[in-house]
């Protein structure tokens, strides 16, 4: 167990060849079976041993053992060397060997393939791993084993706390702080761990949470509709309005898009005055006392006679909850 | 803006001019959005509070699918603006062009109709109250404006309002009224 290849030393080779004194004389002469036995088979056992022990070698090197693959707790054994533990199970323990038996060096691969569940790996007997009794594999994760013939270490293993890794990272992608990209980010792809939901945009006291454009109007802070509409309601910008009713001078209806929940919203009207030739700030604008949830009547008032007057512009913004 | 609107007459038989957005006319033929466009789209709650405030159940059901999903024609959106952002006793409903209504607001609150539709008309006893209303009013406030003014503020504005209430009384059509205004006001507007 241990070093995964075994040194080997040459057998029977004669380092000690006869003394030639260059005559041609029989002592002198070279023969084929003398040099096979003294040089040629002891290279020939050395080559072939060479090649049994880097054969197993390598099959004792991380990979080169193939795979192990298991749906139950396992005790990896001395001859996993090199293997992946492939564990599909729920709920699993491994084991692994005994390092005063294995020795070092020795490793071993596990993979934790279960969708969900975590895996664990608890060291021989009172042994530890990381300083640990045992380790955890997250689902999906998996790391290599070493020892060093007394305790086991891994490499590769993502520790548990590093999870939360992935809102910081969504925040950094946000804020540009790196140049990290991640999927499309939606509450879909982010399963609403960092996107707000309506709810809690509603709401309104989450502080870790990311706003989206398509929720950011759920907001009590939030405009839920405006308007400007000139003096004969002909031209009308908009947001939240389906149509203005002019019911006479300086009397419009804003027919909200989207209803309010109750009558319980506020609105804020402004007259706007450019051209008229009396004084402008006699008028106003009012918010008449048949507010409806979907409805609101704005009457600009001259307050010299009480009259309702064309501004050349009503202004007007909306904050409150939709029904 | 959307090149039409919707004329209809009050009870009263005034006029209400009921004019589309853009922004709606797009949305009940492109679709809104799932979660509500404009925000919180809970359909049921949306549906009872157009129906509280008169609205056929119909045309609010209508309206809410509309909201998400688009689909109306242009003519089917009108429709729809007719049938939910005008009063349900507001009678001769009629889609006009724009072009057609009139540009001189000056007698709006005299403006009347027909109840089974038809032209806008003006009501010459009320066209006179209006125009009575504003001489005093352009009186008032150049009154206002010259109490402030340096050289002005001693002179009061020379206007003898029961001459012009004869005059306003005797008037026979809106375009003789409309001509009767004090010379000292040219610019001021009522």
């Amino acid at each position: 167990m241990g070093a995964p290849y075994t040194s080997v030393a040459i057998s029977g080779y004669s380092s000690n060849p006869p003394s030639d004194d260059g005559q041609q004389t029989e002592a002198n002469r070279g023969k084929y079976s003398t040099i096979k036995t003294k040089l040629g088979d002891p290279v020939k056992t050395l080559a072939e041993t060479m090649n049994t022990n880097i054969l197993a070698a390598v099959l004792k090197m991380i990979g080169g053992n193939g795979i192990t693959s298991t749906a139950i707790s396992y005790q990896v054994l001395s001859t996993d060397q090199g293997k992946l533990i492939y564990s599909t199970g729920s709920g699993l323990t491994h084991t692994t060997p005994d390092a005063t038996d294995v020795d070092d060096p020795f490793v071993f691969g596990v993979k934790n393939a279960h969708a969900s569940s975590t895996l664990t790996v608890d060291g021989f007997g009172a042994q530890t791993i990381n300083g640990a009794a045992s380790v955890t594999i997250q689902a999906g994760d998996g790391c290599l084993f070493f020892t060093d013939g007394t305790n086991w270490f891994t490499t590769g293993l993502f520790p548990a706390a590093s999870l939360t890794l992935s809102a910081a990272l969504v925040a950094d992608t946000i804020t540009g702080n790196t140049s990290v990209t991640t999927a499309a980010l939606s509450a879909s792809t982010v399963a609403g761990a960092a996107v707000a939901t309506q709810a809690q945009q509603e709401t309104g006291s989450a502080t870790d949470r990311i706003v989206s454009p398509g929720r950011q109007h759920f907001h009590q802070s939030a405009a839920k509709g405006w308007v400007q509409i000139d003096a004969n309601a002909g031209n009308v910008t908009s947001y939240n309005v389906s149509s203005i009713g002019d019911n006479g001078a300086g009397t419009f209806t804003v027919n909200w898009g989207t209803d309010f929940f109750s009558t319980a919203y506020n609105v804020q009207a402004t007259p706007v005055l450019t051209s008229v030739g009396s004084d402008a700030s006699t008028y106003t604008s009012q918010i008449s006392n048949s507010l409806a949830a979907g409805t609101t009547q704005v009457v600009t008032v001259n307050h010299l006679n009480f009259a309702s007057t064309d501004p050349n512009f009503t202004m007007g913004t909306a904050f409150g909850d939709h029904a | 803006m959307p090149d039409r609107c919707i004329v209809s007459t009050r009870p009263d038989g005034g006029v209400s001019i009921t004019h589309p957005t853009s922004e709606i006319m797009t949305i009940y033929t492109l679709g809104g959005a799932p979660d509500g466009y404009f925000g919180r789209l809970d359909w049921d709650a949306q549906i009872a509070s157009m129906v509280g405030r008169g609205i056929r159940e119909s045309v609010a059901v209508r309206h809410v699918r509309a909201m998400i999903n688009g689909g109306l024609t242009t003519a089917e959106a009108y429709e729809m603006i007719r049938d939910r952002d005008t009063a349900p006793d507001w009678t001769g409903k009629e889609l006009w062009d724009r072009a057609e209504l009139p540009t001189d607001r000056w007698y709006r609150d005299a403006w009347r109709r027909s109840h089974n539709g038809g032209p806008i008309d003006i009501d010459l006893g009320r066209a006179k109250s209006i125009q009575f209303r504003k001489i005093k009013n352009a009186v008032d406030s150049e009154t206002k404006r010259r109490q402030s003014d340096l050289e002005l503020f001693d002179i009061p504005v020379a206007c003898d309002l029961a001459f012009f209430r004869e005059r306003i009384r005797k008037a026979s059509d809106e375009h003789e009224l409309r001509g009767i205004w004090p010379r000292e006001l040219r610019s001021v507007h009522g």
